[in-house]
């Protein structure tokens, strides 16, 4: 799953609805533990396998808008938690 | 263009006005359906939830609305700002007011012409007594208030909506149209009222502040999202001409352009278009309220006791007139456009709104003083995981001015502050596009404290399935040299 929300907050709680489930049961996926790997398409992950021109074109941007750093910091902490038991 | 920068027509002056109404709230599309799908439990949280009239007076983005406090002034007041309430807030600012609920009701029955909305006799009193204070109603014939006095205990006849007061007594109720008209059940009529009788307020407060006569208005364009006819044109009518007629502007007509959210700027710039050419002189542009999107963020807001923010109706009217060689002026020759072509990235939406526009005129990003974007209160959006609107806008416009060398990426936060402000404007769709700042700026452009605003404008034409684009419109405004 990848993410391209600006928002730390946001892009955490989004993360959060794809792997352990909706953390504000407010949607479908309330209680849904799908564990799905995610990024936010900012990362280096998803960048080194982009194309170059196309994500100049389509993302540079809102890159520099974004606060890079907490988002990365956000969406890693979910990423890499253990799945729960 | 010719006549030089004076002939761009101009600003003559700006409404805002809020109608609190917790009744109505579970008539939003949001609280209406969850209600529908297990209301029993639902309905006393949402109850709970409301806010009384004077909670929603002191609320400091409402004090702004209406222009009893700046919008910057919100950055130094304490957060959540719903837990600190204005000292001593006032009903009415220099932009409108907020009227409450038993004079609204009265309002509805006043803009309802087929015998659609019926209260009972206490909430037809109420009403009468309150828009008889209302310097904005008084002098009008209310007798129709009168009317359609019903027994809220009676049986509903078929297909009607009942209306509640905040504390769940019944109190009167909605009919609909013709029976086999899916366009015309009472929730419709009844959203399609709301629009009506909010933009007619909006209307009649920018008449009378203005201290003009209605009947000098020629034209009115109406920028709401409400989808007025009946089951042959869905959508295909109009609320304009209806709010004019409320509103005592008799010798005007009017159409309604449609575009989402971007439709108050499409709207302005045709009204500046349509002074410009000499076919009218004083044009309104009006957006009324949008009853749909009243508790929209409500499951966020419960669940973290954030009381139901969204219970406000807000209407928006300006007048555009022609140049008088002293005023702020609506620049027709920077207009941006998000074309077909345009591309739907951040950069392309922003080139075209923002770059566009002032690269016809020579200026760079940072020659603009104010952007007014999409002024969302975030303290609504916030707390529903929709993030803070405005700031996003803010820091891509920063971005765009980074990419453009203006400043520096560490400049960014700043940009905010500088050439921003916090949302303000509750969530009511196309309202918090922008224009409600131009209420806020015109007296500073007038007085010199502001040279230059961009509005801007985006609309997700997405949402009605007939395309994947979306939509954006911009417009600067200046103050005369």
């Amino acid at each position: 799953m990848i993410l391209g929300a600006a928002e730390p907050d946001y892009v955490e709680m989004m993360a959060e609805t794809v792997t352990a489930g909706d953390p504000t049961y407010t949607g479908p996926l309330a209680g849904v533990p799908l564990g799905l790997p995610v990024y936010h398409v900012t990362e280096p992950e998803i960048r080194q396998v982009a194309d170059d021109s196309v994500y100049r074109d389509q993302i540079e941007l809102s890159e520099i808008a974004m606060e890079t750093d907490r988002i990365w910091e956000r969406v890693r902490s979910v990423r890499e938690r253990p799945p729960a038991a | 263009m010719t006549g030089g920068p004076a002939a761009f027509p101009t600003i003559r002056g700006v409404s805002c006005v809020l109608a609190h109404t917790p009744g109505l709230l579970r008539y939003g599309s949001k609280p209406a359906r969850e209600l529908a799908n297990g209301g029993a439990t639902l309905l006393p949280r949402l109850q709970a939830a409301l806010r009384t009239y004077e909670d929603a007076v002191a609320y400091p983005p409402n004090q702004v609305y209406i222009g009893n406090l700046a919008p910057e002034s919100l950055w130094d007041r304490p957060e959540p700002w719903w837990r600190h309430a204005v000292p001593e807030a006032t009903d009415h600012g220099p932009f409108g007011g907020i009227m409450s609920e038993g004079a609204f009701l009265g309002l509805l029955r006043l803009a309802d012409d087929f015998d659609i909305v019926h209260l009972s006799r206490d909430t037809i009193g109420t009403a009468c007594r309150l828009l008889r204070d209302d310097p904005l109603w008084r002098d009008r014939d209310l007798s129709r208030l009168d009317k359609g006095v019903v027994d809220p205990s009676a049986p509903l006849p078929d297909g009607a909506l009942p209306l509640h007061s905040p504390d769940g007594t019944r109190i009167g109720y909605v009919g609909r149209g013709h029976a086999e008209d899916p366009s015309q059940t009472a929730d419709i009529l009844l959203e399609n009222l709301a629009c009506k009788a909010s933009g007619a307020l909006a209307m009649a407060q920018l008449v009378w502040q203005l201290g003009m006569d209605a009947a000098e208005i020629d034209y009115v364009l109406g920028c709401g999202e409400e989808a007025v006819g009946d089951r042959y044109q869905r959508g295909g009518g109009s609320l304009s001409k209806a709010m004019a007629e409320m509103a005592g502007c008799s010798l005007s007509t009017g159409s309604d352009v449609k575009a989402f959210c971007c439709a108050p700027v499409h709207a302005l710039i045709l009204a500046g278009a349509l002074v410009q050419s000499g076919v009218h002189r004083s044009v309104i542009v009006v957006g009324g309220g949008s009853l749909a999107k009243l508790g929209m963020k409500m499951l966020g807001h419960l669940a973290k006791n954030v009381p139901l923010l969204e219970d406000c109706l807000a209407g928006v009217a300006i007048l555009v007139g022609p140049a008088d060689g002293s005023s702020v002026r609506l620049r027709l020759d920077a207009v941006g456009k998000h074309t077909v072509a345009s591309g739907g990235s951040a950069g392309a939406i922003y080139e075209a709104l923002v770059s566009a526009p002032l690269d016809r005129l020579g200026l760079r990003i940072l020659d603009v003083d104010k952007y007014a974007v999409e002024l969302h209160n975030p303290e609504i959006t916030v707390p529903a995981g929709s993030g803070n609107v405005p700031r996003t806008n803010y820091r891509t416009i920063a971005s765009l001015a980074v990419r453009r060398g203006e400043i520096g990426r560490d400049e960014i936060d700043a940009f905010e502050r500088t050439h921003g402000m916090p949302g303000f404007v509750p969530t009511q769709g196309h309202i918090p596009a922008a224009l409600p700042y131009l209420a806020h700026a015109l007296p500073l452009l007038r007085s010199g404290s502001l040279e230059r605003v961009l509005f801007i404008a985006k609309g997700s034409l997405f949402l009605g399935k007939m395309t994947n684009m979306a939509d954006g419109m911009s417009v600067l405004v200046d103050r005369a040299a």
